[in-house]
């Protein structure tokens, strides 16, 4: 037992903290959908964001890497308040994370190697044959080396997916941060990217944040789990503690009980019940 | 410097080099290395390259893609590459990499000229073909459509009066202009025979039967043309039509028909007033070159214009206004290929039409000329 220590268990310092928010109101305008959630995501660690759809998820995603400023508190990078930096260190930051979107975000009007060559071009001198060779290396890693000089309007939903989580690795990132990677995958394609998620962390020592539905893959990757409800924060904590703990919300996603309660929330009922 | 080449290897086949490689590979360093691997791997005849790392490298998958890249760069020469490497975790991060498949790429196979000539062929007979189905569809919708409404009338009256008031002020000040420059070109050579007061009749006729038209259809075929394009291709690339296909709605009905109707219905309005306006441009130059007055301008243009010239430019607007309509229906519904396709069409719809237009122009007026 002693001998099976989980990662969160060890105290670690500070500047281990990848990311964090701190009193942070985020959302849009007219919709906050997390608030004082101080999340803290440490070197190392899988952190997988769940929730139901439409609750905040990307949202959540998108303020961590800079694209929509929280409308309070702060939001912090690998050390930064990314809102606060000047373009160069911005730049800078980014260049260390790797980001999958939910639709992939492929750059259309290229093919898939010159969309995983596009931030070495942008960042390194590396020669062209080994930025294609590495290219290469990269969609291989995710099982699509057949897909080379394909355009992404060639590519099943899925495969775009790959293709996009080539690109982020491209750069060998220390924050790797996923929208839905297996979403729309097969199992056996999904277990891979599992696998290849945990190898790189091992080796890397990445911290890695992914938005996910899929049991499995929680279940295999998560180091820690943030649970999020429209407007609020269920659960921040080790995956273990998730699976054990008496929160109705957890316990329906982990499926740990038939959730009876929906059946009597029917129209059904409403409609038939004698008040 | 990067590296030292020693001496023939012992006990491999045929001649080789070992290399001791003591400096990191990451992406910093990698056009450097890759330039020195490349010198050392052309000095090589046949046999082996030997590349030992020390245990100190750093290695990151820039340098394993270096590493590949020089195997790669090998095996085309019939050369062997090899990697020593000690340190633990060069080991394990190579290991997370999988090896490529020893299959040959399949020869991609190229067209001859016979089949690239048969394969433009038969594409545009297709294009055609779906040209032709479409314009008889929407023909047969539109008509049917006028017995049977199928387009809800807010619906049209929203659409006539976002196409209206789009294309209303640029129309307005084009034919203007065309009217105006018209007037000038001409009355200098009025003015040396005398025949001021026929700058009416050539103004008159010239917006009416020719300009009007035509100007207002190149505006339209820009502004509306691309956009009837721009949304068709987009709900076809985002798979839309295909959604509305299997909702049992066809999406001609849905898309096309209350755009083409207003298309219909407004480009005659527009024509008209498109010859107004070019007409009112003629009319300065008479009365500030020519020293005509209004009403004597008015009265010669009215004698001037015939009822034939209004059946004509009315006649050119609606089969312009079809034109414009169909070619960026055809256009949006073949686009492929994700955003930019979009673009492509958007193009190729406002291009075609125009086009199209004047061929359609030219043909009208020489049955205009000589048939009636
Ligand atoms: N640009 C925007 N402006 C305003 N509201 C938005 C915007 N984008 C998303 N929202 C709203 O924010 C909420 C959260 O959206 P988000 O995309 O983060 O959901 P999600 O948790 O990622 O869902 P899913 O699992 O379906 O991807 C939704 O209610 C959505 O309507
Ligand atoms: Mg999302």
């Amino acid at each position: 037992m002693p001998q099976t220590e989980p990662l969160f268990s060890q105290l670690t310092p500070d500047d281990d903290i990848v990311a964090e928010t701190r009193n942070e109101r985020i959302g849009y305008p007219n919709l906050t959908t997390l608030e004082g959630a101080n999340l803290k995501f440490k070197r190392g660690e899988v952190t997988c964001i769940i929730g139901g759809s439409g609750c905040g998820k990307s949202t959540l995603m998108k303020a961590l890497i800079g694209l929509l400023p929280p409308l309070a508190g702060e939001v912090r990078l690998l050390g930064e308040n990314l809102y606060a930096l000047e373009e160069d260190q911005r730049n800078a930051v980014l260049r260390r994370v790797g980001v999958l979107f939910q639709n992939g975000a492929l750059i259309n009007s290229l093919s898939v190697a010159e969309n995983i060559m596009l931030p070495m071009r942008r960042h390194t001198q590396m020669p062209e044959a080994v930025m294609l060779a590495t290219a290469r290396l990269k969609l291989r890693q995710v099982g699509l080396e057949h897909a080379l000089h394909m355009l992404p309007e060639q590519l099943s939903g899925g495969m775009k997916k790959r293709a996009a989580l080539a690109r982020a690795l491209a750069l060998d990132p220390e924050v790797l941060l996923c929208d839905e990677p297996s979403a729309g995958l097969d199992p056996l394609t999904g277990a891979g990217l599992d696998r290849l998620l945990l190898d790189i962390r091992r080796i890397f020592k990445i911290s890695i944040i992914v938005v996910t539905h899929e049991l499995n893959s929680i279940r295999a990757i998560a180091d820690r789990i943030v649970m999020v409800a429209p407007g609020r924060l269920v659960f921040f904590g080790p995956l273990a503690e998730a699976l054990i703990s008496n929160d109705p919300d957890l316990v329906s996603f982990f499926g740990r009980q038939a959730t009876e309660q929906t059946a009597s929330n029917s129209l059904y009922h409403l409609l038939t019940e004698a008040p | 410097m990067a590296g030292d080449v020693r001496a023939a290897l012992r006990g491999a086949p045929g001649d080789g080099v070992e290399l001791r490689w003591d400096q990191d590979l990451t992406r910093a360093t990698v056009p450097t290395a890759w330039r020195s691997l490349n010198r050392t791997l052309r000095t090589i005849k046949d046999g082996e390259l030997h590349l030992v790392l020390a245990e100190s490298v750093q290695l990151d998958s820039a340098g394993v893609g270096l590493l590949e890249e020089i195997r790669n760069l090998a095996m085309a020469r019939q050369l062997h590459f090899r990697v020593a490497a000690n340190s633990p975790a060069v080991r394990n991060l190579l290991s997370i990499y999988t090896a490529p498949p020893d299959t040959k790429p399949t020869p991609v196979r190229t067209a001859g000229p016979f089949e690239q000539v048969g394969e433009k062929l038969y594409a545009a007979l297709d294009e055609a073909f779906h040209f032709l189905v479409l314009t008889s569809d929407t023909t047969f919708l539109a008509i049917r459509g006028l017995v049977r409404p199928v387009v809800p009338w807010r619906t049209f009256v929203e659409q006539c009066i976002r196409i209206g008031s789009q294309s209303l002020p640029i129309i307005a000040l084009i034919s203007f202009l065309v009217g105006l420059t018209t007037a000038l070109q001409a009355a200098y050579q009025l003015r040396q025979f005398g025949a001021n007061i026929y700058i009416a009749n050539l103004v008159g006729v010239a917006m009416l039967a020719e300009m009007g038209p035509l100007m207002t259809a190149i505006v339209m075929a820009g502004r509306c043309g691309s956009s009837i394009a721009a949304e068709i291709a987009t709900m076809v690339i985002a798979e839309e039509v295909d959604a509305l296909k299997t909702m049992g709605i066809p999406p001609l009905r849905y898309v096309l028909l209350p755009r083409f109707y207003a298309l219909i219905f407004t480009q005659p309005l527009l024509t008209v007033m498109s010859t107004a306006i070019g007409i009112l441009g003629g009319l300065l130059v008479a009365v500030l070159y020519l020293d005509l007055s209004v009403p004597a301008f008015w009265t010669q243009l009215v004698d001037g214009l015939a009822m034939r010239d209004l059946v004509q430019a009315m006649l050119k607007s609606i089969v312009f206004a079809t034109i414009i309509g169909l070619t960026a229906a055809h256009v949006g519904f073949r686009a492929r290929g994700g955003a930019t396709g979009v673009g492509k069409s958007t193009t190729a719809a406002v291009v075609a039409s125009i086009f199209m237009v004047i061929v359609a122009d030219a043909i009208f007026s020489l049955i205009f000329y000589f048939g009636v």
